[in-house]
Parts: C-alpha cells; sequence; structure tokens
C-alpha cells in the first residue's frame, strides 16, 4: 500500500505499528471494557434522539401509507426523489464495510483489523436504513410483496427483466451475506465478552457465542469459514451497486443509458463507505478510547481509498461529459448540459466540489493524517454522494419531449424521512457501540506483534482474556 | 363464528372434514351445516350485496374476522352496493350503453349531439354526425356538460334567500305578483336571459310579451355575439350573421377572428378547414390562412401568415386592405368613407403584407373567405362583408343567413339586432330609477358577467320581486329574492336552430335529479302558457308546424336529431345607409397600450368555473390551469420588469428555477384597479395586454373558489372589449400559476417536423424523413424481438394511430372527451403545480422562431403504444404488458406504483395516482363514471388505452355478429371521436384497405425517437404550411 510501509510479515520488527500495545489483555480492556460499565447519561440521551427520529420516521412511513405516495415531492416527470436517491446513498454507505471485511482480508491488508467490526456493522445498519425506503416508495406498499417469486394461483411472476427485481436478490443476498459475515467474526469476540461477563449477560452471550471455546479445532473451522463468506462476500462488493446503477443503466433516458454507470457506481459506492466510516470512527476513538487500536495509520489508508475511489468517480463524470459529447447524441449532450449548467445546477457542482476537488486534498500527507481536515473532508464528501445520486435521479426532470419537462421540490415529508432514517441508523449504531465489542478483538490481536510465532512472549504480561 | 373450539375426541372420529369448524363441531358450523345453503341465502331481498352474497356463500370456508383492517378505510378499495333491476326495462341490456340524439345550445349556437347512456346515467357526449354544427366533433365544454350534470352543488330545490322551500312555495309567492302584473300590462317587469336559439322557447317568450306588453325582455349574453348582425344588418338589412365554407375556401384571411375555437360555428369551421388543409392538393388548392390578431389565437396558431396588430387597429387594417384591394382595381361596395384617404402603413400595418394579401384574395375571387371576429365593432365586420361580397365570395365561401335568434321573432321577422349590452344597461338604468317592479333571470349571471361600470348586482334588489333560475348558485342567484334550480340539457326538452337553419330537438337522457324545472317551463307557468311542460311546450310547438303523421316524424326527428323542416333564410346586399355610420364610428386605434377582455377559452364567460374538467385543462396557448393571468408580450415584458421570469432562455427554453411563481401586478383602467399576477406570451401584440374573463366568481361552488382573477371589475360598459390608459405596476409580490408546460421551445429536436408546402411537394418522400431530420444508426435490437414476444405483430388486426399535425387546431377538445370516456380525475391546482395533472392525452405547444412573433405548433401527446415498449421491459411485477392487438395495457391490479415505468418512457405520457383521487365523490357524482373503464385507485400507475373498452367492444360485437375482422372506423377512440378537425384516424394497420394503413404509408407520416427502436403505434403526419412566395422573405 504504502512505500512507508514494508510489508514482511515474517520480520516483526518491520511490521507497520497496527496496535499501540503489547499487551493482548489491554486489548480486550481497550474494547470489551465499555460493554461492560453501567449506561451512561449521555449514550441514552443520544439514544432517546437517534430513536426518536427514528419514531419520527415510522411516523412518517405511516402517513405515507395512509395519503399516498403524494405527501412526497415525486411528480410527472421526476417519478423518483429523495426515497431513491436516499435508498442509492445508504446502499453506498454499506459499501466500505464489505470491501474492508472481504477484498482486504483476502489480500491480506492486516489494518482493516482496526476497522473492520465498526464498518461492517455499518453496512447493516446502512443497508436496513436503505431497504426501507424502496420498500415504502411504491404506490401501493401493502402488496409490495408481488416483487417477490411467489407463486399464486394467478400465475402471475415477477418481471425477470426488471432491474427493480434484480435489485430485490442484489440487496437481500448482500444483506444477509453481511448479516453471516458480521456474526460469524463477532463469535470469538461474544466468547471473549462471556467469559468476563455475569447473570443474564453471560446467558444470552453464551447463546450467543455458540459455545465458542477457543479451541485450535474451533479457529481452524472459523478462519475457513471466514474465508468462505469473504470469497462470497467478494463479488457482492461489485455486483450490489452494479447491480442498483442497471436501474438506470438499462434505461432509455438520457444521462441515465451510459455503461460507465456499473464501475463508476461502485467506486462511488466505497468512495462513500469510507467516508462515512471515517467520519463515525473519528467520533468514536475519540470518545471510547481506542486511540491504540485505530491510529492515524487507520486513518490515513483509508483517506487514500478516497483519494482513489473519488478520482475514479471525477474521472467518470469526465468520461460521462466526453461521452456525452462524442455520441453526438442530442439528448444526451442536453442531459449532461442541463445537468451542470440547467436547473439543478447548484446540484451539479456541489457534487463536483464535494467528489471531485475535496478528495484531492488527500494528495497531501499532512491532511491525510490531520484528523479535523479528514473529518471535513469526509463530510463533504458524505454530501457530496448524496448529491451524485440526487442530480442521476433528478435527471428525469427533462429528457426527451421539451413539453414534459418539469421541476422537483421536496416536501418537509422528504425531508423528515430522510433525517429519520439517520434516527434509525443511529439507534442501531449506539446499540453496537454499547453492547457488541466495536472492533474485532480476536483479529486485533492476531496483528500485534506479540501474536506472531516469532515473538518473544513477555510472560509476566500475557493475560489473554 | 366463535373462536375455535377443537374437540380431540370429535376429531378423531371424523376421518374427514372439510373446515376446522367442521372439524371442531362448533354450534355454528352445526347450524350451517343443517341448512343446505347458508344462511341469509333463502332470504335474500333486493338490498343484499354482492358483498353481503360472497360473504354468506364463502362463510364454510373463511375464517371469520382476518379479511382485514376494517377500520383503514383510507386505505382498502371502497365497499360498494350494486343492484340488479327488478323488472327489467325492454331493449335494455345491462352494460351495452344507449344512445339518444339531442342537442345542446350554448349562448344560442346550437350544436347536435349524440349521448351515450349507461342503464339510464348519461356518460359521455359525442358530436351528431348528421347535425351541420358538429359533424361528428364537439368542443370541450359540451364534453363538460356531463361534470355540470353531476355536480353535486347543482341547486336542489328553490329557496328563497337562501333557505330551501318548494316551487309551490315560489308559485304562491310569485302568482299574485303576476296576476297584478297582468292588470297592468306588465308594467315593471322584466326578463333577462342569455341567448337562445330555441324555437319553441321563442314561442313561450312571444306569447309572454303578447300577455305582458310592457313587459321587456333583456337577451344579454357576456361574450360579444351582435357585431355581425349589427355589420351585416348595415349590409343587409336583416341580422344576418356570415355562414362559412371554409373548405371552397383556398384564401383564407382572418382579422382578429379565432373561427376555429371561440367564434360560433367553429366545430364545422375546424372539419372544413381542414378539409381544405391537404398539401397533396398542391399550392392552388391547398388552403392559405392569414391572421391579423392581436394575442395568440389557436386560429393564429394555424395560420401560414400571422400579423400581430393591436385589437383597436384590426378595423383599420381591414380598410387598408380595402384599400390596397381598390387600388389593384377591386370594385369595393360604398363603405361610407374613402378608402383612398387610408393611410397605407397606419398602426404598423405592413403595406408589403397587405399588398401580397390584396394580391392573393384578388386572385382567388370566389375562393376567398375574409373573416372579422366578434370582439371586433359592427363596421369592421360590415367592411369584410363588403369585401366578401366585392371579392365574389358571397354564395360560395360565404352565406349571408338570417340569424336564426332574430328569424324566429313573431314581432319583428326582419329582426333588428338586439344591442345586448344597451339593453342591460337600459335595464340597470330601469332598476336604478325603480321602475322595476319584478324581475325574471332565466340561466344568466348579469351580477357578474357585466361590466363594473353598472354595478348591476347591487341593482337588483331595487326590485320588489325578483328570482334567478340557474342550476348552481351565481352572483345573480345570491342577489335575487328567489333562487330557482334549472333543469341540466340532459334533462329537459327542448330545441335549436343552428347557424344555417337546422333545427334539431333536445330530449332528455334521464329524469332531472332533484326538483328543477326548465326555463320554458317556468316561464310557461308564470304567464299562462298553454303547455306548462318541456315536452309538451317542445311537442306542440312543432306539431302545430307538422302535418299529418306528425307522430311517427317526431320519432324520427328524436331520432336523428334533426327536424327536417325548411332551412334557414339568406339575406341580400342592399347596401343600406347605416354602413357608412358604421364604418365612420370606428373608433381611431389607440395609442400607447391598450388592455383586452376576451372570453376564456375554456370557461367562457365564467359560466362554466365550477366545472373541474374546464377549469383544469389547460389554455391551448398559455397552458395555465386553475387562473387566469394578465397576457404581455415579452417586450412589454421587460418594460414593466417582470420578464426575468420569461420562459425565454432561447438556447434551452429553460428557466429560473423558482418558475411556478410570477409577480403580481396592478392594472389600473377605467377607474378601477385589479391585482392580478402577470404571464409572459410570446407573440402577442406590440403595446397589448390580455385579460380572459370568466375567472374570480364570487359566488361559486368550491372548484370555481379561489381560481383566478375577476377582470369584470375593470369593465366599463362604454367599451366592454377593449379598454385604453391602462397602467400596471409591478407589485412585490409573487402568485404561483399552475402551467402543465413549463417548456415552450422544440429545442431544436425532430419532435414537430413543419415545413413549407413548396418544399413538400419538390420532394415529398423527403419532408418528414428521418434522413432529413433525425439521422440515426440503424435501430438493432439485443434480442430477436420476434422471440422475444409472445405475440406476432405481422399477424391478425394490429391497433395503431395516426395524428395529423396539418390539421390539428390545439383547441384541447379531445383531453376532455379522454378525461370523460375514462374516469379521468381532476387534481386541482396544488397538485398541478407539483406536475402531478392526470390528463392522459396532452397536448403539447411549442413556440419556434422569434420570441416576439413566433410561430405556433400543437402536438398531440398520449402514449405511443410502443411495440418496443420501454415501459414494460422495467416493471418488476409485470404490470404492463403487450396484448397480442399491439396495445400496451395496463393491468391495475398487478401495479404496485414503482413509476418505473414512467421514468423510463420517453415521452412521459404516464400518470399516476399521487393520492386516492377518487375516493370522495359523492353518489352522483360516481354516476358520472363510465362503468366500462375502472376507477383507479391510489398508487397506481394509468396511462392511454387507445380506449381499449372501445376496441373490447366492437371486437364482441364483430364476434356476434360472426365476424373476427372489425370494419374500418368501427373504432373511434374517445380523442378522434371529439376531435372536430377528424385529425385523429385509428385502424389496423395490417389492413392495407384501413383509412390508418393508408395514412401510415402517406409520406408526412413519421414516428418519434426512431432511434429508440420503439415502434411506437402512433405516428403523425408532418404539418405543411403554405406561405405566400410573396411573403417569403418576411416571414
Amino acid at each position: 500500500m504504502s512505500t512507508m510501509i514494508p510489508h514482511r510479515d515474517d520480520d516483526p520488527t518491520k511490521r507497520p505499528v497496527l496496535v499501540e500495545s503489547s499487551d493482548f489483555h489491554e486489548v480486550t480492556e481497550i474494547i470489551a471494557g465499555p460493554t461492560e460499565t453501567k449506561l451512561n447519561s449521555t449514550w441514552i440521551l443520544l439514544l432517546g434522539l437517534s430513536a426518536s427520529f427514528m419514531a419520527l420516521m415510522a411516523g412518517l412511513f405511516g402517513y405515507l401509507f395512509w395519503e399516498g405516495t403524494g405527501v412526497w415531492g415525486v411528480n410527472m416527470p421526476v417519478a423518483w426523489g429523495f426515497a431513491i436517491v436516499n435508498f442509492i446513498w445508504w446502499i453506498g454507505i454499506g459499501h466500505a464495510g464489505t470491501l474492508i471485511s472481504a477484498i482486504l482480508f483476502l489480500f491480506r491488508q492486516k489494518w482493516r483489523t482496526g476497522i473492520n467490526r465498526f464498518s461492517e456493522a455499518m453496512t447493516i445498519f446502512a443497508v436496513m436504513c436503505a431497504g426501507v425506503f424502496p420498500a415504502f416508495h411504491v404506490g401501493r406498499v401493502w402488496i409490495v410483496y408481488y416483487i417477490f417469486p411467489l407463486p399464486n394461483q394467478m400465475g402471475a411472476w415477477p418481471n425477470t427483466r426488471s432491474p427493480l427485481f434484480w435489485d430485490v436478490f442484489a440487496i437481500s443476498t448482500y444483506f444477509t451475506v453481511s448479516l453471516l459475515f458480521w456474526y460469524m467474526g463477532l463469535i470469538p469476540d461474544l466468547a471473549t465478552m462471556r467469559d468476563r461477563a455475569k447473570g443474564v449477560r453471560k446467558f444470552v452471550l453464551s447463546i450467543f457465542s455458540l459455545g465458542w471455546r477457543g479451541a485450535a479445532r474451533h479457529w481452524q473451522n472459523y478462519e475457513r469459514a471466514y474465508l468462505i463468506l469473504a470469497a462470497i462476500s467478494t463479488p457482492l462488493v461489485l455486483s450490489v451497486h452494479s447491480i442498483v446503477s442497471f436501474d438506470f443503466a438499462t434505461s432509455k433516458i438520457p444521462g441515465w443509458h451510459t455503461t460507465i454507470f456499473p464501475p463508476y457506481f461502485v467506486a462511488g459506492a466505497v468512495f462513500s463507505g469510507f467516508a462515512l466510516v471515517s467520519t463515525m470512527l473519528i467520533v468514536a476513538r475519540e470518545i471510547f478510547g481506542f486511540k491504540k487500536v485505530v491510529r492515524m495509520h487507520h486513518i490515513e489508508n483509508m483517506n487514500k481509498f478516497m483519494l482513489l475511489t473519488g478520482t475514479l468517480v471525477g474521472y467518470a463524470y469526465a468520461m460521462e461529459i466526453f461521452i456525452a459529447w462524442y455520441s453526438g447524441n442530442m439528448y444526451e449532450r442536453y442531459a449532461f448540459w442541463n445537468r451542470a449548467l440547467g436547473e439543478f445546477w447548484w446540484a451539479y457542482w456541489a457534487m463536483i466540489t464535494c467528489n471531485v476537488i475535496s478528495p484531492q486534498f488527500f494528495w497531501f500527507k499532512k491532511i491525510r493524517r490531520n484528523l479535523v481536515w479528514t473529518f471535513i473532508l469526509t463530510i463533504f464528501i458524505n454530501i457530496g454522494m448524496w448529491f451524485e445520486r440526487f442530480v442521476i435521479v433528478i435527471t428525469l426532470h427533462a429528457d426527451f419531449i421539451p413539453s414534459s419537462w418539469g421541476y422537483y421540490r421536496p416536501t418537509w415529508v422528504d425531508w423528515w424521512t430522510y433525517i429519520g432514517t439517520f434516527g434509525m441508523f443511529f439507534t442501531f449504531f449506539l446499540l453496537f457501540l454499547k453492547f457488541l465489542p466495536q472492533l474485532a478483538i480476536a483479529e486485533v490481536k492476531g496483528v500485534m506483534p506479540e501474536a506472531s510465532p516469532h515473538h518473544h512472549h513477555d510472560t509476566s504480561k500475557h493475560g489473554g482474556h | 363464528m366463535s373462536p375455535l373450539n377443537l374437540d380431540p375426541k370429535n376429531a378423531a372420529s371424523k376421518a374427514s372434514w372439510k373446515s376446522l369448524e367442521e372439524l371442531s363441531g362448533s354450534p355454528e358450523f352445526k347450524d350451517f351445516a343443517e341448512h343446505e345453503f347458508p344462511a341469509g341465502a333463502d332470504t335474500m331481498g333486493a338490498d343484499i350485496s354482492r358483498r353481503r352474497f360472497m360473504q354468506v356463500m364463502g362463510a364454510g370456508l373463511a375464517f371469520a374476522g382476518v379479511t382485514g383492517l376494517s377500520g383503514c378505510k383510507g386505505i382498502r378499495r371502497p365497499e360498494q352496493h350494486i343492484l340488479p333491476y327488478n323488472n327489467m326495462p325492454e331493449s335494455l341490456v345491462p352494460g351495452v350503453p344507449q344512445f339518444y340524439a339531442t342537442t345542446h345550445s350554448l349562448a344560442g349556437e346550437a350544436v347536435g349531439l349524440i349521448v351515450e347512456s349507461h342503464e339510464g346515467r348519461p356518460t359521455k357526449v359525442e358530436g351528431n354526425p348528421a347535425h351541420p354544427a358538429s359533424r361528428g366533433g364537439t368542443s370541450k365544454q359540451h364534453q363538460a356538460t356531463i361534470l355540470d350534470l353531476y355536480n353535486p352543488e347543482r341547486l336542489k330545490t328553490p329557496s328563497k334567500g337562501g333557505s330551501d322551500t318548494t316551487w309551490d312555495a315560489f308559485w304562491n309567492d310569485a302568482n299574485p305578483v303576476f296576476a297584478k302584473l297582468r292588470d297592468n300590462g306588465g308594467e315593471g317587469l322584466r326578463f333577462l336571459s342569455g341567448a337562445s336559439a330555441s324555437p319553441s322557447f321563442r314561442a313561450v317568450r312571444d306569447h309572454a310579451m303578447a300577455a305582458f306588453p310592457k313587459a321587456r325582455w333583456t337577451t344579454y349574453e357576456a361574450l360579444p355575439r351582435d357585431n355581425a348582425q349589427n355589420g351585416l344588418y348595415a349590409l343587409t338589412g336583416k341580422a344576418a350573421e356570415p355562414l362559412y365554407h371554409f373548405e371552397k375556401a383556398v384564401r383564407i384571411a382572418a382579422f382578429d377572428c379565432d373561427f376555429l375555437e371561440s367564434e360560433p360555428n367553429s366545430l364545422a369551421h375546424s372539419r372544413d378547414f381542414a378539409a381544405g388543409r391537404n398539401p397533396d392538393k398542391g399550392a392552388e388548392s391547398m388552403n392559405r390562412l392569414y391572421v391579423i390578431e392581436p394575442a395568440f389565437s389557436v386560429t393564429g396558431g394555424s395560420a401560414d401568415h400571422r400579423l400581430r396588430v393591436k385589437a383597436s387597429a384590426v378595423p383599420h387594417a381591414l380598410l387598408a386592405l380595402a384599400r390596397e384591394l381598390q387600388s389593384q382595381g377591386l370594385s369595393i361596395p360604398d363603405l361610407g368613407v374613402s378608402l383612398n384617404s387610408i393611410p397605407r402603413n397606419a398602426e404598423g400595418i405592413s403595406s408589403a403584407w397587405m399588398k401580397a394579401l390584396a394580391e392573393d384574395l384578388l386572385s382567388h375571387r370566389g375562393k376567398s373567405v375574409v373573416t372579422v371576429g366578434q370582439y371586433q365593432p359592427a363596421g369592421a365586420h360590415a367592411v369584410a362583408q363588403a369585401l366578401n361580397l366585392a371579392l365574389g365570395n358571397v354564395g360560395s365561401t360565404v352565406e349571408w343567413k338570417v340569424s336564426p335568434v332574430h328569424a324566429l321573432s313573431a314581432t319583428n321577422p326582419a329582426g333588428a339586432p338586439e344591442n345586448g349590452l344597451a339593453a342591460l344597461r337600459e335595464l340597470a338604468a330601469d332598476l336604478d330609477a325603480g321602475r322595476v317592479t319584478a324581475l325574471v333571470v332565466l340561466d344568466a349571471n348579469p351580477a357578474y358577467a357585466s361590466p363594473a361600470d353598472l354595478a348591476f348586482g347591487a341593482k337588483i334588489s331595487k326590485a320588489a320581486f325578483s328570482a334567478t333560475l340557474v342550476s348552481e348558485a351565481n352572483e345573480t342567484s345570491a342577489v335575487t329574492t328567489w333562487q330557482l334550480p334549472l333543469s341540466h340539457f340532459l334533462e329537459t326538452w327542448g330545441d335549436a336552430v343552428a347557424l344555417d337553419g337546422t333545427t334539431s330537438l333536445a330530449q332528455p337522457l334521464i329524469a332531472p335529479l332533484y326538483d328543477t324545472l326548465d326555463a320554458s317551463e317556468v316561464l310557461a307557468k308564470l304567464t299562462g302558457y298553454a303547455q306548462t311542460s318541456a315536452h309538451d311546450i317542445v311537442r306542440a310547438h312543432w306539431a302545430s308546424r307538422s302535418g299529418l303523421g306528425f307522430d311517427a316524424q317526431w320519432r324520427k326527428w328524436l331520432h336523428d336529431g334533426i327536424v327536417t323542416l325548411g332551412g334557414g333564410a339568406d339575406a341580400a346586399y342592399v347596401g343600406t345607409a347605416p354602413v357608412g355610420s358604421l364604418v365612420r364610428a370606428l373608433p381611431a386605434a389607440g395609442q400607447g397600450l391598450e388592455l383586452m377582455f376576451r372570453g376564456d377559452a375554456r370557461l367562457l364567460d365564467g359560466r362554466f368555473a365550477n366545472n373541474a374538467w374546464l377549469q383544469e385543462l389547460p389554455d391551448p396557448v398559455t397552458k395555465l390551469t386553475w387562473d387566469n393571468a394578465l397576457l404581455v408580450g415579452p417586450a412589454l415584458g421587460k418594460t414593466l420588469g417582470i420578464s426575468d421570469f420569461l420562459l425565454n432562455e432561447e438556447a434551452t427554453g429553460t428557466t429560473l428555477a423558482d418558475y411556478r411563481k410570477r409577480p403580481m401586478v396592478r392594472v389600473t383602467v377605467n377607474g378601477a384597479s385589479l391585482e392580478v399576477a402577470a404571464w409572459i406570451l410570446p407573440g402577442m401584440a406590440d403595446d397589448a395586454a390580455l385579460l380572459h374573463l370568466g375567472f374570480g366568481r364570487v359566488q361559486v361552488g368550491t372548484v370555481g373558489d379561489e381560481a383566478g382573477f375577476n377582470a369584470f371589475t375593470l369593465v366599463s360598459s362604454k367599451s366592454p372589449y377593449l379598454a385604453s390608459g391602462v397602467k400596471v405596476e409591478k407589485l412585490d409580490r409573487l402568485y404561483a400559476l399552475a402551467c402543465t408546460q413549463d417548456h415552450w421551445s422544440l429545442m431544436g429536436r425532430p419532435i414537430v417536423r413543419t415545413g413549407d408546402l413548396e418544399e413538400y411537394l419538390k420532394d415529398p418522400q423527403e419532408y418528414a424523413s428521418e434522413d432529413k431530420w433525425n439521422k440515426h444508426p440503424p435501430e438493432k435490437s439485443l434480442w430477436d424481438e420476434k422471440v422475444r414476444g409472445t405475440y406476432d405483430f405481422s399477424k391478425g388486426m394490429q391497433w395503431g394511430m395516426v395524428i395529423d399535425l396539418n390539421s390539428c387546431t390545439g383547441c384541447n377538445a379531445c383531453m376532455i372527451a379522454c378525461q370523460a370516456e375514462n374516469n379521468i380525475p381532476t387534481v386541482g391546482k396544488e397538485q398541478v403545480l407539483r406536475g402531478r395533472d392526470m390528463h392522459w392525452l396532452r397536448l403539447d405547444r411549442y413556440f419556434t422562431g422569434n420570441v416576439e412573433d413566433p410561430q405556433l405548433e400543437f402536438q398531440p401527446m398520449t402514449c405511443q403504444q410502443c411495440e418496443n415498449a420501454p415501459c414494460e421491459e422495467v416493471c418488476p411485477v409485470g404490470a404492463t404488458v403487450h396484448s397480442h392487438d399491439g396495445l400496451n395495457d395496463m393491468v391495475y391490479n398487478r401495479c404496485i406504483g414503482t413509476r418505473y415505468c414512467s421514468n423510463n418512457c420517453p415521452f412521459k405520457v404516464r400518470r399516476f395516482n399521487f393520492f386516492n383521487y377518487n375516493n370522495k365523490h359523492t353518489e352522483t357524482e360516481q354516476m358520472r363514471m363510465n362503468p366500462d373503464v375502472t376507477v383507479r385507485f391510489r398508487g397506481v400507475m394509468e396511462k392511454c388505452t387507445y380506449c381499449v373498452q372501445r376496441v373490447q367492444k366492437a371486437r364482441i360485437e364483430a364476434k356476434n355478429a360472426g365476424s373476427e375482422r372489425i370494419a374500418d372506423g368501427a373504432i373511434t377512440p374517445a380523442c378522434g371521436q371529439s376531435c372536430p378537425s377528424q385529425s385523429i384516424v385509428f385502424g389496423d394497420i395490417n389492413d392495407p384497405e384501413s383509412r390508418v394503413a393508408k395514412l401510415k404509408a402517406h409520406p408526412r407520416n413519421y414516428g418519434l425517437l426512431k432511434e429508440l427502436n420503439l415502434k411506437p403505434r402512433t405516428s403523425y403526419l408532418a404539418r405543411v404550411r403554405n406561405p405566400n412566395p410573396a411573403l417569403a422573405l418576411q416571414a
């Protein structure tokens, strides 16, 4: 990855310092410790706040269910609005988790251990936030199950040519595999916590740790299963957002009908995913004090990912415009001209500023390693990626026949539903932070120099669990 | 049923059981099993619903209590009850509609109609092909009358001062008043009505005037109908009106005359104009239309040459033409002015333009027409008809017909034309002076639709006795003592004479829904006419004019809708002296900004203000709904400081983000001022502004409430349609105007294909070709289309449509026809502002060329029924699929509302039910629904089906007749049927002999977005303009 860090697994002295601790017990304390303390009032306050927003979201979906899709700002040229924008955005957020857990795992990127649990959890919650939108954006929510291939007496079957149908499978597979992967990784850590726990907590943790004793046999099975799941997840990283992009790419609409969408969407998803993981991590490591485990090295690596994917996305933007011009197709040309200079120009330039310009700061090592800069830039990227999806979806407002062109303006319900999904995300996330190990204890230990067979153990400090 | 009580012993003893209830041995089940038929089945009364029936029948298998969330009324499909006939009416097959001929009179203009009735409910109005004023076409107002019939806000009983009472109470109140009036000869009795073309009503009226000789009758229409009569009266000595035959005219000069839409007889004009618009006939036989007008009308949109001239200068343009014609050697009847003294270049009228027009008219003597619109003074009409006479057009392209309304007068057979406004002014003065003791207003609304300076409404209360007969409460009924409910024309009998003298009968399709009476009935009862029911009045009137065998004749008249008794009389030129005085009385062309007041294209003078279909129908030119606005041209807009709001970036047709909001302006004129939203309309004459009448009603139902601005408050009785000395100031407020089309530019896209006749004749094949307009790589499918589709579109009947852009005038009648036929809801201004209007068929309007003086293009746009339909590919649940006959069908039951189909539709013709637009209908409103078309629920997509219900009906009829093939022309979609110019042709594209197949083979035929390989079934015939080569440089 970096020229700064020589890669020699067998030479512990040359390995990057991923964990600023030489003590397994300290690592356990750092990570498992917060789950064992009493609920602190800040956490309760934050959970209450998040849960209220989640309740608001639920209420607004109820309102939508009761009144009709018209409570949103969608209209006739722009039949998809915030719901789909938010859906893609949340799905994109989830991508960092899978990439970190699967691809980086397969590539033996050991620094991933500091952030994988965290980002996997974010993946799951982000996919949940994403999933509510397609379910509720349909006009008749109560028969949304028509989209599943359920045998019925009418012989009516979903249309397998529709990208929305592909979406259903792409996202449900993604969610299932991500959840399994996450849970799989949690088992040794849950066992660690079980061993430290008492009473009801011990009972519950015992159930979920599936009788893990840390036996070599267990570890062997675990490593094998983890590898298999990583192999299953790896194509999903590429496929999910590719398939989501097919919603647009397979359509006829100028600005949507483009073959660059699948790679561009994947790059964008990883981009936004890393950005949000980074944002959250910076906050969490400050609050929960695991700076020793999540080090500047991790932040910097993630920033490099953002630089790479952000530049890829920028390339895609440029290529879209070039191809639109080069195709000579008047509709395509206008679609892109209109994106940049039409009624929604502000969204386009917000997107360019946030997604193309802001990651370029990461060329500078000082900025890459500066938490304030990183935090601000990741926020920019999150906003920019939301605008990217907005710009794409809103392309609908001016397609082929000028007479049908319209405008899109979200309603208060759109805004608050979107804000409400943050409530849902943070509610789950806060519960995760409190009740589950935020970092992969076993894996972190695995990348510590002490874990190397060649490491000479300081027996006095060997604490294990 | 009680909760299940499963008894294991019981269960063990049963080898088989058919339900859990049986298994449980519940007492209900035992009871149930004892009766062979379910409870209630043997006692099923007339009031049992189908739903109840199904519940009872299903009881053996149903788990009670799991059938649904009974509280969720907002979400569930509405529960409704249907009732069968107890005694089957003869000749009525349930589900098979019946059609009856009738007649509708609108401001004295009669149009014959055929009305569709389902089980006694009229649901759809069509034109009567046998009636000369319809020829099968209808206007938007005719189509929308169905909605008025079922309007729950109609007056249901007579009421006095707002409290409901009975007709008996009214007669008890009125009879002593009329008895007293009879004694004094009717001194102080005044009647006021709108124009009528009904002979039988005229007979009742004449009788009334004879019985009350001192009474006065005021016929007042807010929109002018008497200028043409007064103009021709000066030439002929008779109240005649011109009857045009545009099919015979190859050169037409229309001076501020919207003969294709708002002028009388416009349906026939559209048909005739279209007939003469065939470019294949060549330059000499295809008509050429010159339009001189101050603001865009649809006629101006059809023009080959259009000259922007402010309204006050139009008569002078006409005189300039007369002078030009005279100088080119035409002998013009004496107009009382010296034509040589008329400046050639006055009022910005291009002399070259006039010269070319004069030459063209002169070289087509007897085959040309000069027309003037009703908003122009009588003198202008006199000049125009004199020119027609001089050009030899009278008798060929123009007939001077004695006006049916006035020819009816028994007391004044020659019929000096009435001057409605003068009569109203007189009535206002009488009221003011206390000379009126009793005022009866029959179906008119002078308190709203009259010049503000008359303050007519305020004066009505000075009459001791006053009554208004009207269908819905209005401004006039609010100030009269009595409010009497008027029958809808579909509830009563009547008759009417058309412009050419054809008489047609009106028969009811339904008994009055409420306790209502017709105007003739009320008048007859008040004045002691021999018959008092509308049926008897009409029948007795015609019986007295027919001879033996009247019964058979009457039945035939009712069946055909046409009375076969003599036509109208012609008037001849006698050259009376008033010509000169009329022409000399023409006001000088105004200086500075002038403001026109004209009837709205949809609401007319406001009488349709409570009709939601018409309120939501976009104005043909501005595309505004639910409002009127002060219309100004781009240059004037700039002067007024409102040009920021012009949809005017030439390159894009795009506008500012907040474009739905428009600036408010204060218009001050005639000593009154009005705050009104301003709208920039290209193609207006310089220094001219236009404000449509009919909006801003004060006493109106919920629909028309707060819709638009009341322009009548600015109207002065001295010059009601044109005001000068207008002051317009921009206010610091914005107002949301709901426009259905925000972008007016074609963006250089080959969507509407137009060109000149010369170009067309040079190479017809190339004229509308893809090569010329839309070069693209060959279309190629990724899949084998034959394998992909279940159906082979080369076999069997395959439906297609051709829309002729050359004859489409953009009148919008098809939109309402579609709305009525397909149960399309209206959504209200807020939803239109959100871009959620539901019209399946829309009329796209584009401006091309110079923004100040553009050309207008119309294009009806609806589902193109693509063979390779992009919507079908993306629907995840297969709710939109193809039929074997090539229709892109919507399966409402299957639709979950992802709206993906709409996104992928290149034409954006799909419409989504964002709310449950149909759940608030009263029972009366539900009656207007077409039972052949599903009423869509919230959350489903809908769109044009090519009127699949009509296709299926024809198919069933053909099959019943033992044929597999449906005859060409047996199916007409609602849009095509209403189209006055017959621009929409539908049929089987696989039948080479069908009209549609022949049109599809025509070189002007083209499909949209061919490069997408959509294979649309709807195609268009390119528009061909026929400009005068002499004016080519100017155009």
